[in-house]
């Protein structure tokens, strides 16, 4: 079928929209397709949200979730009055806003200044070197850092130690964890971070440098007054959406880098729901910690994309 | 070309140093960390683990962790939940993907309705897990497989694709009597093969990286774990449960921390080969997606 002679002539051919049956039937074996589609919807993304009712109830495993009996919000009221729930909503916050008022600028420094490389190979060489580590996972990344950080035998304490410095205990002290976290976050995703701003930097119309430079400015100020403001849409829109996403902290880098010692400070909502619902069996109390994390979540993220779509005409859908 | 002063040959010298020295630090830890698993103890010892070049050269971190049976095992784990995992996603992100494109079929702005929902509204680890004992998916080899069976974003991604295929090919096609599942087989999935392609290198990739799904809704027997959560599983180890497991082989256990290195070095090496052949199909991927489709 359907292997007979193409009429490419683009857009020639005009079909008025048609009726609604017509519509249903034509698309018929689109939804027979679709079945499976919205069967996986069910099972893996709806199904877990009737477990949220946990968070309303008092856990029973001998009854089930149906069957537990409801408990009038207690957890809920207990959330701001439990002292561990404000510890990791503080430190969630503080390390998520640390992470993008650092990670945003960092990541539009080195897109302007590789955009200013002339030398193709150089640059491209640069760029693969710097996706790369966005590809490997937070267990082999954290472990690189847990071996190289130590106190003990980590290749950076032994350079401090050659340079007469006294060992530091960079996970293990509350007083470094945070800002460890912030600097190994930054190494992993600079590159890939950059990639957008990059992008955008190469849509810039030539003719602007041209004109530019005729005028007498130099390559550091065509960066500041050209580049830069052209950028400032994108940075708008990732500070956006990057303020939206305060209640993540990381997870996965989190997890594989923190120890008990620095729970104070690097103990954060996601790190805190595992710990407690899945290695103590505190079920009931941690859905409804997670429930919190994930309606305020959703909140900000519609609330950040009707911000971005107002302000700098970009929306993610 | 523009004719550099003086100021702008200086600024070209420093930019060179910065990016050097950026390139530099990404690269150090990788570098750090295979020299490490790979030379004599003592040589370890000895530098404290800053080796650039090493002198000596030991496969014994290797041979250690390779003799314990249930690495091959782990290995074999990730290998079959790809061969499982990448098709099955793909068949249903490519379903949602062609769906999404048809702006006049009934039902289409309802489901895009959903789908944003279902992107940012996540039921959280608590109630996956519930679920996941109720349905009998805990602990068994499937629940590597089937949660990841579709990524909204990624389906947003391939829609983004597909839409830049001419319209007018499905139209004539469907004058000559072609049905919607015809023109999706023969003619939009045929044209969409480097689109698909890159799709599947992403859930290829977050395939081989998930190691949260291993350690979070499986019983922790090391083998039936895929390389990533073995890997984390290990990291945990201290230098007694080491030691306990060179007793097994009769071996003489060396150093935690160069076995963690070489554990490390064979969990990453897979993605490192891979990359230079990817790397830009993932560039040219979140460039589509973040055009405005």
């Amino acid at each position: 079928m359907a292997k007979k002679e193409i009429n490419g002539e683009g857009g020639a051919i005009q079909v008025p929209t048609r009726g609604l049956r017509f519509r249903f039937k034509r698309y018929l074996p689109i939804y027979l397709l679709m079945i499976p589609v919205m069967l996986w919807f069910i099972i893996f993304q709806i199904a877990p949200i009737y477990g949220l009712q946990l968070a309303f109830k008092d856990y029973n495993v001998m009854k089930g979730v149906w069957d537990s009996p409801w408990n009038n919000f207690a957890h809920f009221k207990q959330l701001f009055s439990n002292y561990y729930f404000s510890r990791v909503l503080v430190n969630t916050i503080k390390i998520s806003f640390l992470r993008l008022i650092t990670s945003v600028p960092m990541a539009v420094i080195f897109a302007l200044l590789l955009n200013e490389v002339r030398n193709v190979a150089f640059k491209r060489v640069a760029q693969t070197i710097s996706y790369l580590p966005y590809f490997i996972s937070w267990v082999v990344a954290g472990g690189i850092f847990n071996l190289m950080l130590s106190p003990q035998y980590g290749a950076i304490n032994a350079i401090i130690s050659f340079f007469g410095g006294e060992p530091i205990y960079f996970l293990g002290d509350p007083k470094h964890f945070v800002g460890t976290v912030i600097v190994t976050g930054i190494w992993k995703t600079l590159g890939w971070d950059s990639i957008i701003y990059i992008a955008a930097l190469s849509s810039i119309d030539q003719e602007l440098y041209e004109a530019a430079h005729i005028d007498g400015a130099n390559r550091f100020q065509r960066m500041i007054y050209i580049s830069l403001p052209s950028l400032m849409p994108t940075i708008v829109m990732l500070l956006t959406l990057g303020l939206a996403g305060i209640l993540s902290g990381g997870f996965d880098q989190i997890y594989n880098m923190y120890n008990p010692r620095v729970y104070s400070v690097g103990d954060i909502i996601d790190t805190y729901v595992y710990r407690q619902g899945f290695e103590m069996g505190d079920y009931a109390f941690n859905t409804a910690v997670g429930l919190f994390k994930s309606v305020v979540s959703f909140i900000l993220i519609m609330s950040a994309n009707a911000f971005s779509r107002r302000v700098v005409k970009y929306s993610m859908w | 070309m523009y004719k550099e002063s003086i100021g702008g040959r200086i600024f070209v010298i420093l930019n060179t140093i910065f990016i050097t020295l950026v390139i530099a630090v990404t690269i150090l830890p990788f570098i750090l960390v295979v020299n490490g698993s790979i030379v004599s103890e003592t040589e370890f010892f000895r530098t404290g683990g800053v080796i650039l070049i090493p002198s000596s050269f030991s496969l014994d971190n290797y041979r250690f962790i390779f003799n314990e049976g249930s690495v091959l095992s782990s290995f074999l784990v990730s290998v079959k939940r790809l061969v499982i995992g990448v098709p099955f996603a793909m068949l249903l992100t490519i379903i949602l993907a062609y769906a999404m494109t048809k702006k006049d079929m009934p039902g289409h702005g309802a489901l895009m309705v959903f789908l944003i929902f279902m992107m940012y509204f996540d039921g959280g680890m608590v109630p996956r897990l519930v679920l996941y004992k109720d349905i009998g998916l805990y602990n068994s080899f499937w629940v590597y497989v089937l949660p990841m069976g579709i990524s909204v974003f990624n389906a947003l991604l391939l829609r983004n694709f597909i839409q830049t295929i001419p319209e007018s090919l499905s139209e004539s096609a469907r004058l000559d009597g072609a049905s919607e599942s015809t023109i999706l087989f023969r003619i939009i999935l045929p044209l969409s093969k480097p689109g698909i392609a890159t799709i599947a290198l992403f859930v290829a990739v977050s395939h081989w990286n998930d190691w949260f799904t291993g350690i979070a809704y499986m019983k922790q027997v090391m083998g039936a774990l895929p390389m990533q959560s073995y890997l984390r599983k290990m990291m945990t180890l201290g230098q007694l449960d080491l030691m306990a497991m060179g007793n097994m082989q009769n071996m003489i256990t060396p150093p935690p921390e160069t076995l963690k290195m070489a554990s490390i070095v064979a969990t990453t090496v897979p993605i490192v080969i891979v990359y230079p052949f990817i790397q830009k199909y993932f560039v040219k991927g979140i460039l589509i997606g973040s055009v405005k489709g």
